[in-house]
């Protein structure tokens, strides 16, 4: 059971989860700067199947038990349970979504907004996020899919603008020399992947095969990092390491008729990508909060959880030294692994036992 | 006051208590078959010719000479001498002072404890004339008028099918306006004819003058920007609208007709899309949503670059504008909030006064006064440019004249206060605000998002009637619409 009788598609789910995928890629701080040549590649598809896999208990739960997620299962199972898996859950979400928001202010502050306050850009992204997250899943599927058709117009315009200064010398051969390098880089770019929380719990929204926005997610986001990487390499080369977001920094390069450069344009495009991801970060705690404490206490939830998200992210704009370690553990891919897969796996093996005694109890009465 | 009397003289009595001896209450007694009658009547409302066609010719041709039995004298005024289309039984005041005030004529007889109504409505009407809204440039020149029945006709002639249903209604505690609602029985889908009908019967209005009054009441709470219901002035348009499975609302007094449910694509497309060719069709539709987002963000956007980021122009145009907003006293920000308010000032003059010297105040504000303030040096020329464009675009979507004009002012508030960054998030508080909408279970922004790509054949393109001919799309058969449980 959700909070909220609001249904959305597949699709707008697998829109949803690609925005905020792509925004983690576009916000990299400058410590992660990626191998590059050919080797990208290779790290991004590594950390691709890496990611299916990832998927399996969320993907499982939501083909096969639909309107469920692995929360209401623990929930159900045992109300300590649930609140184990909500408190660790919610915890995680709420590590994400300040690291969204330092990553968003750092960006912004960076790039075009340099004299603005940490405050204000963080209090106007929460409002507005807020505003989202009350005017429900809906709401958010549908701006969520025009906000995806705004960053693939943008990405069409910047591919064109581009394609004169490709220099293909840059796709160098897939020799990985360093494995230990190679390895932290898959991680990383996994560790990027929040989405597998969000989708273990908004699934349960979707009107009907929820496990189809993975398909759709996994697919296109694997494209579109491709393109990503692509252009990054070909067009900044060796200096890719040397920048603070790639993808900023090929929009500011581009020149297209009307438009001198595309980092304006950039810089919307990420403000949007980050209410959406905000505002479902919001949503997914909702939900939780209302299979643990009831109805009344999950109207309030967007609410505590954006006003703590909006001050820790304030506090730890102000204060980067302490969130650069704290992402040094969200890059290790554990905190991700425990609630984005062991939580779920666990789930998922309640609902079969308990799927299983059902159809005994069955054959029972009928013999 | 309760029920007619059998005593003329004490029916008479009250109806003229109940309307105060009001000037146009017209009385006119006689006697019939050795009877005494009364004929009632506004005056001004019913037609004098048509009452002595369908009444005083009948009636005198009974004559005074014998004395008709009662029951006999009832049974021929009632059934064979009337034959008007409209005819009714009246049976207490209220009943009698509403019908009269529609245009009916009250014949009343001495010990008979009811009214004989008849249907003879003359009043004097405008005819009907080309709409002066939504003007087209192939295709009917007929808009509505404010008398709901000529609007009922144009409609029917519209669909000459059985399947049309007209619903007339009175709703206004005082006014007693006629309303009616309209649909075709095969297409309309039955829950939101229900929801319809629902939301016209909470409708706590004493007055409806016009079909603005009950717009609200038709819409979702807390809609105070966008509308979800449509207005068309055109019977063309309202049938078409009927034709997709919509609930339509005419309204007595008024040429504007609503039809529910709207959607935010329809302030797009015109009639002319339909009577053209696709392709130029097609490029004029784009046309109007480009116009739309230049009308909308156009100012707040240079207002942003010039103010936060003038590096992200190109470098011929930076210098040209750094020059003009060098010359200029006041903030930028300011200067086009000023610019603008006047622009508003001049228009709202413009239309509200006799249309010769509303031409007048267009020369005047536009060329006189927008000559003056650039060659003052009071406002850069690149920024009038700007706001007269922004002017001119807004016209092109004019049934989103009033959202586009606020949404301005809060994109120009937001770009000069925070660049960018302040117009995307205004950007992203309105397609929030409009991708929640839902009016009567069907998303406001159908079919693009939730998208359906059956539809789309005439939402950004018009794929010619070739196309659309090949099978229809209900506007109830559009992804994500949700009538059973989003009312």
């Amino acid at each position: 059971m959700t909070t909220k009788t609001g249904k959305i598609s597949y699709m707008q789910l697998g829109a949803m989860l690609i925005l905020c995928r792509i925004f983690a890629s576009a916000m990299s701080f400058p410590a992660e700067a990626p191998l590059f040549g050919m080797q990208r590649f290779t790290v991004i598809i590594c950390a691709k199947i890496l990611l299916a896999a990832m998927f399996i208990p969320v993907f499982f739960i939501a083909k096969n038990y639909g309107g469920e997620s692995f929360l209401s299962i623990a929930a159900e199972k045992s109300k300590a349970m649930g609140w184990i898996f909500g408190i660790i859950y919610g915890l995680t979400l709420l590590s994400m979504a300040v690291i969204s928001v330092v990553k968003f202010e750092y960006y912004t502050s960076s790039t075009i907004m340099n004299k603005a306050s940490a405050l204000l850009l963080i209090t106007l992204l929460i409002l507005v996020s807020l505003y989202g997250a009350y005017k429900g899943i809906e709401a958010m599927g549908r701006a969520g899919s025009i906000v995806l058709v705004v960053f693939a117009g943008f990405l069409i315009l910047m591919v064109i603008a581009l394609s004169g200064k490709m220099n293909l010398v840059y796709l160098y051969g897939a020799v990985i020399d360093n494995s230990e390098t190679f390895i932290s880089e898959v991680i990383t770019e996994l560790s990027r992947n929040s989405e597998v929380l969000l989708f273990a719990v908004l699934a349960e929204y979707v009107s009907e095969k929820a496990h189809r926005a993975v398909y759709v997610y996994i697919a296109a986001i694997g494209a579109v990092i491709l393109v990503l990487a692509f252009l990054s390499i070909t067009v900044l080369g060796p200096y890719m390491d040397s920048v603070s977001f790639p993808v900023y920094t090929l929009a500011s390069m581009s020149d297209i008729v009307l438009f001198h450069r595309l980092d304006g344009i950039d810089v919307g495009v990420w403000v949007l990508a980050a209410i959406v991801k905000v505002a479902l970060f919001a949503i997914a705690f909702e939900t939780a909060a209302y299979h643990l404490c009831g109805e009344k206490a999950a109207r309030l939830a967007p609410l505590v959880f954006l006003a703590a998200t909006g001050i820790l992210g304030w506090y730890f704009s102000e204060n980067k030294e302490i969130i650069m370690y704290a992402k040094g553990f969200f890059n290790t891919g554990i905190p991700l692994v425990i609630s984005g897969f062991l939580l779920p796996l666990v789930s998922l093996c309640i609902a079969k036992r308990r799927r299983k005694s059902e159809k005994a109890d069955l054959f029972d009465s009928i013999g | 006051m309760g029920k007619l009397a059998a005593d003329l003289e004490k029916n008479t009595i009250n109806i003229k208590n109940l309307m105060d001896s009001s000037s146009d209450l017209t009385m006119k007694f006689g006697k019939v078959g050795g009877r005494k009658i009364c004929i009632v009547f506004c005056e001004g409302l019913a037609s004098t010719n048509t009452m002595a066609d369908l009444i005083y010719r009948p009636l005198n041709s009974i004559g005074n000479e014998k004395e008709i039995p009662f029951k006999r004298l009832v049974e021929m005024v009632q059934d064979e001498l009337l034959l008007a289309g409209e005819q009714v039984t009246v049976k207490d005041y209220d009943q009698l002072a509403q019908r009269i005030m529609s245009g009916f004529v009250i014949i009343l007889i001495d010990g008979l404890d009811y009214g004989i109504g008849v249907g003879v409505q003359g009043y004097q009407a405008r005819g009907i004339e080309e709409p002066s809204t939504h003007i087209n440039l192939r295709g009917s020149r007929e808009g509505f008028v404010e008398v709901i029945r000529t609007n009922i006709s144009m409609v029917r002639r519209r669909m000459k099918t059985p399947d049309l249903v007209f619903n007339i209604q009175t709703i206004g505690d005082r006014s007693h306006t006629d309303i009616c609602v309209c649909y075709l029985r095969d297409k309309v889908d039955k829950k939101l004819l229900a929801e319809v009908q629902k939301r016209i019967d909470g409708i706590e209005l004493n007055t409806i003058l016009e079909s603005g009054y009950i717009q609200p009441f038709l819409e979702q709470k807390g809609d105070i920007l966008f509308s979800e219901v449509g207005v068309t002035e055109r019977p063309d348009t309202f049938a078409a609208k009927l034709y997709d499975g919509r609930v339509g609302i005419l309204v007595d007094g008024t040429p504007f007709a609503l039809f529910v449910p709207h959607l935010f694509v329809e302030n797009f497309s015109t009639i002319d899309d339909y009577t053209g060719k696709p392709l130029p069709a097609t490029v004029f539709r784009l046309l109007r949503y480009f116009a739309f987002v230049c009308s909308v963000l156009l100012p707040g956007f240079y207002v942003a670059l010039a103010n936060f980021n003038p590096e992200l122009f190109p470098n011929s145009l930076l210098l040209n504008l750094t020059a003009s907003i060098q010359k200029t006293p006041y903030p930028l920000l300011v200067e086009c909030l000023i610019i603008h308010i006047f622009y508003e000032i001049m228009r709202e003059a413009g239309l509200r006064l006799p249309q010769n010297i509303g031409h007048a105040v267009s020369v005047v504000g536009g060329l006189v006064i927008g000559d003056i303030v650039v060659s003052a040096g009071l406002v850069g020329a690149p920024l009038l440019l700007i706001v007269a464009i922004s002017g001119i675009t807004c016209f092109v979507v004019p049934d989103l004249y009033e959202s586009i004009a606020v949404m301005r002012f809060a994109f120009i508030m937001a770009g000069g206060m925070w660049g960018i960054f302040g117009l995307t998030v205004v950007g992203m508080f309105f397609i929030i605000k409009v991708c929640s909408m839902s009016s009567y279970g069907i998303p406001h922004l159908a079919p693009v998002a939730p998208f359906t790509f059956k539809a789309m054949r005439d939402v950004f393109i018009h794929a010619g009637w070739r196309t659309l001919a090949k099978s229809d799309m209900e506007i109830q058969k559009m992804n994500g619409v949700t009538i059973d449980h989003d009312n």
